[in-house]
Formats: structure tokens, C-alpha cells, sequence
């Protein structure tokens, strides 16, 4: 049988640097014989130049699509063979590479791993391809009411910062990104500084250590790193409405805040916020609106976690008749934040609740890795982990009535919806 | 991996009411998730009282005679945990996950709440309205609208496939709370129930707690199986196209009847068949069209499984003027594959990636739950080893057969779903290519 490990053991993760500047997060879980590995890079949309917006995600969609060694049928039979999972993903903040496999196989990906990592050769053919595809993914993204909605909050909240624009980037953008921006850009933002790595699988620490080191050890960085963009935010000064007809059932209803950084103190305050109103069953606005009101299906509140101020927002759909009644109750409920003070048993609730739900979101290796390393890589360290749930403990009716009247003004608001039902409402 | 994983669960028990429990402690897990299935959903459903599982899936939140509504959530979440409902044609089930130490206290919730929902009126008419929203919510989805568009077009009105699990507006009026009273009387009986538990759990404890709340006898008269049509089987091309307004991208599905869940081994062999055909780079389909062509931005293979027979489905998502050659391609690569069989190599490949993907998908108790009772729902539990068995024996002639056997290139289904082109309205039309 397995020794018996406590949950919090394989949380306990080892920090190690190598020579060349890599972090490695290491943690042992000796009861699967699964390994999950990711890889962190600094970059993400945030250091896009606007002119290039959806050059990160280009690079996730081609940067395993050949190295100097192998193409990219090659490389997808290798791991395909092996029954395990690779991918790349941008994010606001950084890009990631993931690795999943059966742990005896793990010595064999990681070369795959590093020569993907270090020497991707980026094919003509199959940027031209991953561009095109992209660009039809760009509009395919517009048949999701919610998208059409929250990109327009996006850009309100945001104006030329690279947070205004998703992920993907735009039509006119993409279009002329080359091979050359993919080469700059790679050569930038993947390389061993800064980078971390975070593996948890059934070896020992010192075990996975050793054999990253092997092949990721000597990988020294061509030119000097980018300097850190300094990005500017438009003022925030009044609320706007934002309107965007569409022939739906449904009229979508987001709106959106500019909250704080990650780093902040009151992110904690913020993201007990998002969880009092909108996570769950037992939030308030499922309560309010859905259970009581009858107006949604799904109504639900998000904070997000970002090294610049991240978007916070509450969001339904609801019947073209009730959107100027649900709009109204959706305000009211961050009015109510605003004016009154939330009993401690409201807050002691949503603590309970972002806590344990906190914990039952780190049951799998993968979910382990990718969020320590993620911490990480953001700045904040793989110890923010337990020191953002100890400040959550902390936290006050007043803390957060505090967060709401600090944050939760000037919204942008965006309806999408028929024509008819949007008419019908004002700010 | 060398050696096959072991993938059943520790114990299996049934009550002396009927009911199955499965337990399955997992050594690393400080959580425990329960798992509650129920054998109906949308194929016990007479056409006029459509979307009733569903909605009494809704009803069961709503609490009991000792449980106020919305109690469940929060005994559950005011204690950190999640619980959330499904339901499908085959199943409904109804989940927690908590801390292990937690279970005593929150199982009582949960079965008090499946077994006795108590269904009051005013909350049902106001829940019929958060369903209704859930139907406009599909409606403007144009991915459910795809899917639903292949179920009726491959099952018709007369098979309950062929309708949609949340209902219609109109029978939605129809469902009375006695009517959903009478529907949970006949159907959350011990007899038609699994309860599964897994996580940081004490076998005999949690078995003893398990038939403390869930072991009670059933209330009133069973409701059984309505009969249900055989599965159409089309004699020819039957094609079904909508346009819609909002859509940017074409999307085609093409798919077989398959076979039903008895023929088990076929079940496994079609899964197999699904991963040679359309699961990652280097599938036969990914590669051809996406990678190599770009005449698709994305595309899949999946054996649909379903008690009453399920459908081999290729979908694909691509530009309009790609369609008549994308689905020409793909019957010809089948028709090649009929032809000329599938290498060792090819095989070994979808083998690994199938039996991967199921340990992968058994890791956090949550899963392994959802998995166990999925599987004792739909064909018993034992069959997970047996699935994994299975895949380890096929040989290639034989996924040839059922290549041959099943995707005939001259009698299938196609749903299609196309951008309005300039402002042709929204239009849908029936063809039936009888040869």
C-alpha cells in the first residue's frame, strides 16, 4: 500500500534555483502514478505591443509545431504515443507549457520538453496556417453573447492597456503578425530567467531536480531580457452603459469594476466580495436574482487575479422583458455593499465557503503545480498560497464594506441583447 | 504504462432495500465527495410531461418538509464545500464534495433532500421560470443548438433521444408539483439508486452512514421503463441544415447508430475507433484536415454512448465554403480505412491515449466518484476493468469491422448548421435521400 501523505504535504512544495535562473517548484506525491509539470514564462498579452495584439497566443498555437529536430507530426506522435498531454497557453500575464503523463515517461517528455522550450524552429506553413485559423477563431468568439458583452467592458475598464483586448487579439492585428515577431518574442520571453517550473509527481524532489537539470541546466538566454512595460490606465470618472443589439432570446448583462492587483492588500477583501455575491448556490445574487427572483439562470460574480488592477464583474442572462428590472436589482445588490455593513455571520459564510472551495480546487497534481507556479511567476511566490487564505481569515464586515466603496464605482456596463429591450434602458 | 491500472472500486455493497453503495477511500484526499444516481432521466419521459427529470432535478434544491429551500446550499457551502446536480437521457445525479471531517454532518442534507422533496407549489412556479431561462439560455447557444439539431435529426420526435432533456416551454406548463411528487415517488427508489462516496473516508463508518440516511425503504408504487422505440436507423443520407443569424462558422455533424450499451464490447471498440479517427494531432482527421489542409478550425470523433444506442459522430467546426469537401473528404477516409484496415502502430497509440485518459480522469475523488457511479448507472460497475481490458485486446482487422459494420458512407445522418448568408432568414429544411 501507499505510506499515507496528508493533502497539505504534496501543497508543500520545494523551491530550488538553478545557475541559469530557473525556479523549480518541486512536490512529491507518492499515491498516483501521475506527473504533472508546468512551465511558466513572464510575457502573456500584458507585453504585447498593441500593434500586436495575439502574438503570445500565436506563439502557444505554433510553438509545438516544430523544432530545429523535429516537425510537428514528429513531435505529436511522440507524445501522443505515449498516452500524455502537452499544451501551451496564453494568459494575461505570462504563457504557460503543461505537460500530463504517466510518471516512468516523464524522463522521456522532458527532452521533448526542452528541445520544444529551447529550439522551436516555428515553420512558415504552419504560422501561416495557425494565423488563419486563429483569425477564424477571433470571429467565431463573437457568437457568444457573453464575449460580445465582456469585451466591451474589457475595453471601457481598459482603454490601451493590453487588458482591453482578449487574448486572441484582433483581426486587423493578427493578420500581419510573421514569423519574425514569433522569433523576437521567443527569444524575449522564453528563456531560463525568470522562468519557473513547477513538477509534482511520485519521486522524490531531488529525483525530478536532477533530471530537469540534465536537460534544461545549460540553456543559457541569447539577448538581455525586456525591460518591464509600464502601463497606463485610463481614469475611471463615471459610469457608462454599453449597448450592442443582437437577435437573442436572452439579454446578457455584465458589469464591470476595476478592482486591484494581485499584490494588493485588498485583493483578499475583493475576492471575498466575488465569492459573498457570486460563487455558489448559496450567494447572494443566486439567492436574490435566481432563487427568489426568478430573473436568471445563471447570474454569477468573478474576481480575477492579475499583476496590474484586475476586472471584477457580475454577470446574467435573463428573458428580453426583464432586463430593465434585472439590471436594476443587479446595481442595487452593489449598492447594498456600498450602504450597508454585512453581518458577521454573511462574511463568516463566505469565508467558510472561499476556504474550503479554495482547497477542493487543489485535488489533482496539475491543479497543485499550476497554481503554485502561477503565484510565482506573477511575483507574488508559491507562499501567497497560504498567506492570501490567512488574510481572507482576517478579514472584517468593515474590510470589505471598504473594498466596495474603494472599488465597486464608476461601472461599465454592458447589454447585450434585442434591439427593443436595450431601448428600454438608461444609466 | 507497462502494466493495466486498476481502476474498480474497493467496495460494492447492496442494501437489503435495493439500494448499491460503492466506497472507495482514496489514501491522500482530506475531502470526501458523495455521489448520488438516480436511473432516470429524459428516455423515461412520456412526450407531454418532457423535461420533468430535469425539473424536478431543480425542485430537489428547493428543500423538503424539515429543510427550507436553499438549506442544502448552505448547510453544504457555509461549510466550504460544492454541490450541484445533472441531468441526462440516462441518469440524474446529484453530488457533494466536502472536508472528509464534514461528511457525518452534511450527508443527512443531501438525503433528506434527494429522498423526501418536499416540492412546494409557490416554488415550483417560481423555478419554472429559472428553467424557462435555462431553455433561452440553450437557445442562444449555438453549440447546443447544433447537438440538439443531430439528436432529432438522428432519433426523431418519437424517440425520447430525439427531445431535449430540459423540455419545451409548453410542457414545462404541464408539470404540476403533484405531478413532480408522483414522477420522485416512482423513480428515487433504492431500487433504481447508487449512492458512491469517495475521498479520505472510513469504510465502515461511512457504509454505516450511508445506510443510515439513504437504507430506508421506498414510498408508493414503482414506476417502470415506458417502452422505447428502436433506434431509427436512416435508410440513406438524412440531412438537416438551419442558418442562423448569429453564427460565424459553419458547423457540420455527421453520425451512425451506433449500437446499445448490452453490446458492450463493441461500446469499447467504437471508443477505440473514435481516438484512430479524431482524438489529437496525429488522428487520422485532425491530421488531414486541420493540420495539413487548414480546412477545418476544428474537428472530433466520439462514440456517443447511451442506453438505448448511441451514434458514432464526427464534428466539425469550418468556414461555409469548405462543407461539400470536408464531408466529401471524410466519407472517403472512412471508405479508406474500410478499405485498407488500420496499422498496429495506429492502434497502439489510441490504446494508450484511451487508458491514459480514464486514470487521468480517476484522480481527485470528485472524479473517481462521478466515474463509479456513471458506470454502475449505465451498464455496472465491473465494466470499467472490462473497458480497459478490452482495449488492451482489440486487434486492427477487427476495428476495421466495425468500421465496416457500423459507418456505412451511404446511409448516415448529417446536422448542419450555416451562417445566414446576406439576410435569408432563419430556415430549416428536412431531406431525405431514399435510395
Amino acid at each position: 500500500m501507499h505510506p499515507t501523505l496528508p493533502t497539505s504535504q504534496r501543497g508543500r512544495l520545494q523551491r530550488l534555483h538553478l545557475a541559469n535562473g530557473i525556479t523549480l517548484l518541486l512536490g512529491q506525491n507518492p499515491t498516483v502514478e501521475i506527473l504533472a509539470a508546468h512551465c511558466f514564462f513572464r510575457g502573456g498579452s500584458r507585453v504585447e505591443q498593441p500593434q500586436q495584439a495575439g502574438l503570445s497566443h500565436l506563439l502557444a498555437a505554433v510553438l509545438t509545431k516544430g523544432t530545429r529536430q523535429r516537425n510537428s507530426q514528429a513531435i505529436a506522435a511522440w507524445v501522443e504515443s505515449l498516452g500524455a498531454s502537452l499544451s501551451v497557453d496564453s494568459a494575461a500575464d505570462h504563457f504557460e507549457v503543461g505537460l500530463r503523463c504517466v510518471a516512468e515517461d516523464f524522463p522521456e517528455l522532458l527532452q521533448l520538453l526542452a528541445e520544444i522550450l529551447r529550439d522551436p524552429s516555428f515553420p512558415e506553413a504552419e504560422v501561416a496556417r495557425e494565423r488563419e485559423l486563429m483569425l477564424q477563431a477571433i470571429r467565431a468568439q463573437q457568437e457568444r453573447p457573453f464575449n460580445l458583452a465582456w469585451d466591451q467592458v474589457r475595453q471601457a475598464l481598459y482603454g490601451d492597456h493590453p487588458y482591453a483586448l482578449p487574448g486572441l487579439g484582433r483581426l486587423e492585428t493578427v493578420g500581419s503578425l510573421t514569423r519574425e515577431d514569433l522569433l523576437a518574442y521567443h527569444s524575449t520571453y522564453c528563456r531560463p530567467e525568470g522562468m519557473v517550473m513547477a513538477v509534482i509527481g511520485p519521486e522524490p524532489p531531488e529525483t525530478m531536480a536532477a533530471q530537469v537539470e540534465a536537460v534544461l541546466g545549460d540553456w543559457v538566454s541569447a539577448g538581455p531580457p525586456a525591460p518591464d512595460p509600464n502601463l497606463p490606465l485610463p481614469p475611471l470618472e463615471k459610469p457608462q452603459l454599453l449597448k450592442l443589439s443582437q437577435p437573442t432570446q436572452q439579454t446578457t448583462i455584465v458589469l464591470g469594476f476595476r478592482g486591484s492587483p494581485a499584490s494588493s492588500a485588498d485583493y483578499p477583501a475583493l475576492k471575498l466580495l466575488a465569492t459573498y455575491l457570486g460563487s455558489g448556490l448559496s450567494s447572494r445574487l443566486f439567492v436574490e436574482l435566481r432563487e427568489r427572483g426568478g430573473l436568471a439562470y445563471e447570474v454569477s460574480a468573478f474576481f480575477a487575479t492579475r499583476r496590474d488592477p484586475a476586472p471584477f464583474v457580475a454577470y446574467l442572462g435573463t428573458a428580453a422583458e426583464n432586463t430593465p428590472v434585472a439590471l436594476e436589482r443587479l446595481q442595487a445588490e452593489i449598492q447594498r455593499l456600498h450602504d450597508t455593513l454585512l453581518s458577521s455571520e454573511e462574511v463568516g459564510m463566505a469565508q467558510r465557503k472561499l476556504l474550503g472551495q479554495y482547497a477542493l480546487s487543489k485535488q489533482t497534481n496539475a491543479q497543485v503545480a499550476q497554481l503554485a507556479g502561477w503565484y510565482e511567476i506573477l511575483g507574488l511566490g508559491m507562499e501567497f498560497d497560504q498567506q492570501y487564505l490567512q488574510r481572507v481569515r482576517q478579514l472584517t464586515p468593515a474590510h470589505l464594506q471598504q473594498a466596495a466603496k474603494t472599488y465597486l464605482v464608476n461601472p461599465a456596463i454592458a447589454l447585450v441583447g434585442p434591439e427593443e429591450a436595450l431601448a428600454k434602458v438608461e444609466l | 504504462m507497462s502494466r493495466l491500472p486498476r481502476l474498480l472500486p474497493a467496495y460494492t455493497h447492496r442494501l437489503n432495500s435495493g439500494l448499491r453503495v460503492i466506497l472507495h477511500p482514496v489514501p491522500i484526499a482530506d475531502s470526501a465527495t458523495v455521489d448520488v444516481w438516480v436511473q432516470t432521466g429524459g428516455r423515461n419521459e412520456p412526450p407531454q410531461w418532457l423535461g420533468i427529470s430535469h425539473f424536478l432535478e431543480h425542485m430537489v434544491f428547493k428543500g423538503s418538509e424539515r429543510l427550507a429551500p436553499g438549506e442544502l446550499d448552505r448547510a453544504i457551502e457555509g461549510r466550504g464545500g460544492i454541490t450541484n446536480a445533472a441531468t441526462g437521457q440516462d441518469y440524474t445525479h446529484y453530488y457533494m464534495t466536502v472536508a472528509a471531517a464534514d461528511l457525518p454532518e452534511t450527508l443527512p442534507y443531501l438525503a433528506e433532500a434527494v429522498l423526501r422533496a418536499g416540492i412546494p407549489p409557490e416554488e415550483v412556479e417560481r423555478e419554472r421560470q429559472v428553467v424557462l431561462e435555462e431553455i433561452r439560455r440553450a437557445a442562444d447557444d449555438l453549440g447546443y443548438i447544433t447537438y440538439q439539431l443531430l439528436m432529432e435529426t438522428a432519433y426523431g420526435e418519437e424517440h425520447p433521444y430525439g427531445r431535449p432533456v430540459l423540455g419545451r416551454p409548453e410542457t414545462l406548463r404541464q408539470l404540476t408539483p403533484e405531478l413532480l411528487r408522483a414522477y420522485h415517488r416512482g423513480w428515487y427508489r433504492p431500487e433504481y439508486m447508487t449512492v458512491v462516496v469517495t475521498g479520505g473516508i472510513d469504510p465502515e463508518q461511512t457504509l454505516a452512514l450511508v445506510e443510515k440516511e439513504f437504507g430506508g425503504p421506498a414510498r408508493g408504487p414503482a414506476w417502470t421503463r415506458p417502452p422505447i422505440p428502436p433506434q431509427p436507423r436512416p435508410q440513406g443520407i438524412l440531412r438537416r441544415e438551419s442558418t442562423h443569424a448569429r453564427l460565424e462558422q459553419a458547423r457540420l455533424k455527421l453520425a451512425w447508430p451506433t449500437v446499445s450499451l448490452d453490446a458492450w464490447e463493441q461500446v469499447c471498440g467504437l471508443e477505440l475507433l473514435a481516438a484512430v479517427l479524431g482524438d489529437g494531432r496525429t488522428s487520422r482527421l485532425v491530421h488531414l484536415l486541420r493540420e495539413q489542409r487548414g480546412w477545418v478550425r476544428a474537428i472530433g470523433c466520439s462514440s456517443l454512448v447511451l442506453k438505448e444506442g448511441g451514434l458514432f459522430c464526427i464534428s466539425a467546426q469550418l468556414e461555409v465554403e469548405d462543407l461539400p469537401r470536408v464531408e466529401a473528404t471524410l466519407l472517403h477516409e472512412i471508405e479508406k480505412l474500410q478499405q485498407d484496415g488500420i496499422g498496429q502502430a495506429e492502434l497502439e497509440r489510441a490504446r494508450r491515449m484511451l487508458t491514459h485518459e480514464l486514470l487521468f480522469s480517476a484522480e481527485s475523488p470528485s472524479q473517481l466518484a462521478s466515474l463509479y457511479g456513471y458506470y454502475e448507472t449505465l451498464v455496472g460497475v465491473e465494466r470499467l476493468q472490462e473497458y480497459l481490458e478490452l482495449l488492451q485486446a482489440f486487434t486492427p482487422a477487427q476495428i476495421r469491422e466495425l468500421a465496416q459494420q457500423y459507418l456505412s458512407p451511404e446511409a448516415y445522418v448529417v446536422a448542419l448548421l450555416k451562417p445566414a448568408a446576406s439576410n435569408a432568414a432563419a430556415a430549416s429544411e428536412l431531406q431525405l435521400a431514399c435510395r
